[in-house]
């Protein structure tokens, strides 16, 4: 089930790709093994020694002696693609070499002592007040940021909106920088939103006024946020900016589950990259989502391919409806077993779209695993899931993406996973029987 | 009024302006919150997030009673994943030369491609028209299915244009339209285009009056005639041409009979009892005016060609081998022979040249082929395929470029070994005489054999620094015959 594009999705920029893709021949390699747990090989270079490539087929992840800064480096990918297209020009070991045997032992222990360290962590007596005195401090000046925001928005509704698309960035971007001084990060993140509106097409009014309402609702959430329940608080303040620390996440008990990898997104914005990595339980039946954030050089510690499982210990972080999830205890990556039921009703999707606004109307994304639908278009080339009772959502994906997934149904139903948004799906993969396609 | 519609036009204008109305056909909270004692722009962003949020839960799917037309069922097999993994490599890396061999490839064995590069590969064929034909064929019914429903992708498979082509058509339509009429109906061609061609630009008059090359015949040259008095001086040119080499044509037996005038066969006498023929050129005898506005030249640029000679050859170039010779007494063959042996050979070669290709003479093709001085890849081209590949060889240490554009071509006929071999030798001296995508366009032509050979090359030059590029290369061109040889559909 690993393919090409998947692997490919691996790399960390096009040239990666590229010349990863061209060392996926067995020519290139000097020598190719394979074990159930590793790939290793040497693939010669420019340079008289060989380069060593180790690949650790449980958590795809990825070692190699060359000096590219680069992860997974070309070497790592090449040996990853040719192993997928063409795994008999590999020598099956039975046992693993010492030194990478050691690789993965050390890699292994090295995330059981993180676990530990995330999880048995706790302050000291000491440091415990003066972490309280930090966070009266912030909660000080997020509470004045607010007070800002909120007459900034009062202002702008006083005013009206019509002449905010002559100048859409400048709108915001004071505002938004204010409540990142304010520390209050998730509100700043919340008005950066508005420069993504698309204000050349018709609708851009509905969307801004929504949007400023509903931050205005969060900060009136958070005014208030003695009187919410526990898990909302929780939620709002995350939204807020309040982080939590991993220690305190991992120090919950997670659920156990074969994880369904359904979809894995990367965003490059200002050299920071974004990971978001969808998972549904196979027995719990529930959607996980690992956000990640890498700044810099930083390198994922393991990659998680779209369409394989994962066998792991997940803890989500406290929320009205928890979505985003910690690995406490991952497994090795295995082949998937998709699930073939889902909702199949426009209308129960939308009833679930009730429930999770009336817990939270704050969520901003709800995931679906959707079965029977099919797309259809309507007389504007407008694209929609329908079910078979012909009721329909709008499609956000891009109209090359309903394109591609129209050649991959044929215009037949199918099985998929999206995400409500913004009263619109969007479609992350799809799969009919064990076929399945992502990154649409 | 819907209440979210009254918050919106409220946002526009501004709170001062308007404040949301109708609240209380909503639900009653609503009213509540416009009732609050606060200031009015708390109790309009307060209406508006209530409001977005309960529309929003309240969303109940929109009733959309239609469906796109059945995809047909595939008819032909799909390729597998390890040939699918291939063609995605070649569309992510824009790889044409190799995209275009897999798509050759599909159509030879009749495969389509997975349904996962049908979009993909309906948008390569918008980019490169030429070759949308084979694109599209690879889709199978997929992308045919695609194409009827896609206005982007509408135009890669026109329907049949309605009503009369040759007046309301495309372009491309039009041509295509005269070109199969012209073969089915020379006359019939003829006339259309008589009878309308003034109505056309001149670029297209010329483009049409060329087309009638094809199935060129006696009753074309009344037209032609007439087009001699085109304003258009492309046009005059274009049917001057074809007036020329039209056998029987008032202007081609004008030449016919200068040549005759100018050419005599004579016999004589060879160590007693053998006869020898020889040819004599009268050269006092000057064309006349007609044979000149015809596009005779007068004098030569050359230094030191006879101008009878040179009208001579000009005149050959035009004249039907077989009538000359029929005319004259002799042979085809012997004609040649009597010509390149003639002291004034050098001089009339290039119009022989010429004659063999406007006439298509295959005979003097081959004979003028054997003959030193000639170097000319369009006689070749005259010969059966079978007979071609000796020829070639003398062209490749001079003109690689040129045959390369003919030997690579897209039915991707495999070079004779003899040849291939001749090629990489003379590469191996002119590493630089191929660019890096001629090379790779190369390897999908040469035989599978040679892997053995390129193998040993690049062993037995792995370390001299100087053979870098040639190596690089022959990388390439073992790599792409290793991916030819794997190729399992």
């Amino acid at each position: 089930m690993m393919d090409r594009s998947h692997i490919l999705a691996l790399a960390p920029d096009d040239a990666s790709a590229k010349a990863g893709a061209e060392l996926a021949q067995a020519r290139r390699w000097v020598s190719r093994h394979s074990h159930p747990k590793a790939l290793w090989g040497e693939c010669q270079g420019s340079g008289k020694t060989p380069y060593l490539t180790y690949v650790d087929l449980g958590n795809t992840a990825f070692k190699c002696s060359c000096p590219s800064r680069k992860f997974p480096c070309k070497h790592g990918l090449g040996l990853l693609l040719l192993f997928a297209e063409k795994k008999n020009e590999f020598v099956e070991k039975s046992s693993l070499p010492p030194e990478i045997e050691a690789w993965i032992e050390k890699r292994a222990a090295t995330t059981e002592k993180k676990e530990q360290k995330e999880t048995k962590a706790a302050p000291k007596a000491g440091d415990e007040a003066a972490r309280l005195k930090r966070i009266e401090a912030r909660e000080k000046k997020i509470r004045a940021g607010i007070e800002e925001l909120r007459s900034w928005i009062q202002d702008v509704a006083r005013t009206g909106i019509m002449n905010v698309p002559q100048n859409p960035y400048h709108f915001s971007s004071h505002i938004a920088a204010r409540m990142v001084d304010a520390q209050a990060a998730g509100l700043s993140y919340q008005l950066r939103k508005i420069e993504t509106i698309p204000f050349y097409q018709e609708g851009w009014q509905k969307s801004l006024i929504r949007l400023l309402s509903k931050i205005y609702l969060m900060t009136e959430a958070y005014t208030y946020k003695n009187t919410l329940g526990d898990l909302l608080r929780e939620e709002l303040d995350t939204l807020i900016g309040w982080t939590k620390s991993k220690e305190d996440i991992l120090a919950q008990e997670g659920i156990a589950d074969q994880w369904q990898i359904l979809s894995r997104q990367v965003e490059n914005e200002d050299n920071l990259i974004t990971e978001r990595v969808w998972l549904y339980g196979s027995a719990s039946e529930k959607h996980a989502l690992l956000l990640n954030f890498y700044a810099g050089n930083q390198v994922p510690e393991a990659f998680f391919l779209p369409g394989r499982s994962v066998y792991a210990e997940l803890v989500f972080y406290p929320a009205a409806i928890p979505q985003r999830a910690l690995v406490k205890k991952q497994g090795v990556s295995q082949p998937p077993d998709l699930p073939q039921q889902g909702i199949s009703r426009t209308g129960e999707l939308l009833n679930q779209v009730a429930d999770v606004l009336a817990a939270s109307p704050f969520c901003e994304k709800i995931p679906f695993v959707l079965s029977g639908f099919r797309i259809v278009m309507d007389g504007t080339r407008a694209f929609f899931l329908c079910d078979e009772e012909a009721i329909a959502l709008p499609l956000a994906n891009t109209e090359e993406s309903c394109w591609q997934m129209l050649a991959l149904s044929k215009g037949l139903t199918f099985n998929c996973f999206a995400t409500y948004e913004n009263q619109q799906l969007r479609i992350h993969s799809l799969w009919k029987e064990q076929h399945f396609f992502a990154g649409l | 009024m819907k209440l979210t519609e009254e918050i919106i036009k409220s946002a526009m204008l501004g709170t001062d302006k308007y404040f949301p109305q109708y609240l209380s056909e909503s639900h009653d909270f609503f009213a509540k919150i416009a009732a609050e004692e606060t200031e009015k722009e708390v109790r309009f962003l307060r209406l508006a997030a209530a409001a977005f949020i309960y529309e929003e839960a309240g969303e109940a799917g929109l009733h959309l009673p239609v469906a796109l037309p059945p995809c047909p069922e595939e008819k032909r097999p799909v390729i597998d994943t390890a040939t699918t993994s291939h063609f995605e490599a070649a569309l992510q890396e824009k790889d044409n030369v190799l995209l275009f061999y897999l798509i050759h490839r599909c159509h030879i064995r009749q495969r389509v491609v997975s349904s996962g590069l049908v979009t993909r590969m309906l948008d390569k064929a918008l980019e490169h028209k030429k070759k949308a034909e084979a694109l599209i064929q690879v889709c199978g019914e997929t992308g045919a299915w695609l194409c009827r429903i896609n206005p982007r992708w509408q135009e890669l498979t026109p329907v049949p244009e309605e009503g009369n082509i040759w007046e309301t058509g495309s372009p491309e339509a039009r041509k295509t339209f005269f070109k199969e009429l012209r073969k089915a109906n020379p006359a019939e061609a003829t006339a259309l285009l008589s009878a309308t061609l003034q109505e056309e630009s001149a670029a297209v008059r010329a483009e049409f009056i060329a087309m009638l090359e094809a199935g060129l015949s006696a009753a074309d040259e009344a037209f032609l005639t007439q087009c001699l008095s085109d304003k258009s001086v492309k046009v005059k040119q274009i049917a001057l041409f074809l007036l020329k080499k039209l056998p029987g044509s008032a202007l081609n037996r004008l030449y016919l009979d200068y040549a005759l005038r100018v050419i005599t066969l004579a016999e004589e006498k060879q160590f007693l009892i053998s006869r020898k023929k020889t040819l004599k050129f009268h050269k006092n005898l000057p064309p006349g005016e007609e044979l000149f506005t015809s596009g005779i030249e007068k004098v030569s640029n050359q230094k030191g060609v006879q101008d009878a000679v040179f009208w001579l050859g000009q005149t050959l170039a035009f004249v039907q081998p077989s009538e000359l010779a029929g005319k004259l007494g002799c042979t085809e063959k012997e004609l040649l022979d009597l010509l390149l042996s003639h002291k004034e050979h050098a001089v009339l070669l290039p119009y022989l040249i010429e004659a063999s290709l406007h006439f298509r003479h295959q005979g003097w093709a081959s004979q003028l082929l054997e003959h030193k001085e000639v170097q000319d890849l369009r006689l070749v081209q005259l010969l059966p395929e079978s007979e071609r590949a000796p020829y070639y060889e003398h062209f490749v240490s001079t003109h690689l470029d040129a045959l390369f554009a003919i030997l690579c071509d897209d039915s991707y006929t495999p070079i004779a070994p003899r040849l291939a071999k001749q090629i990489l030798k003379h590469l191996q001296k002119q590493p630089y005489a191929l660019t890096h995508q001629q090379y790779r366009s190369l390897t999908l032509h040469l035989p599978l054999d040679l892997l053995p050979a390129l193998n040993d090359y690049v062993r037995e030059h792995q370390e001299e620094p100087n053979y870098r590029y040639s190596r690089s290369q022959y990388l390439e061109l073992i790599r792409i015959l290793e991916f030819r040889k794997n190729l399992t559909n």
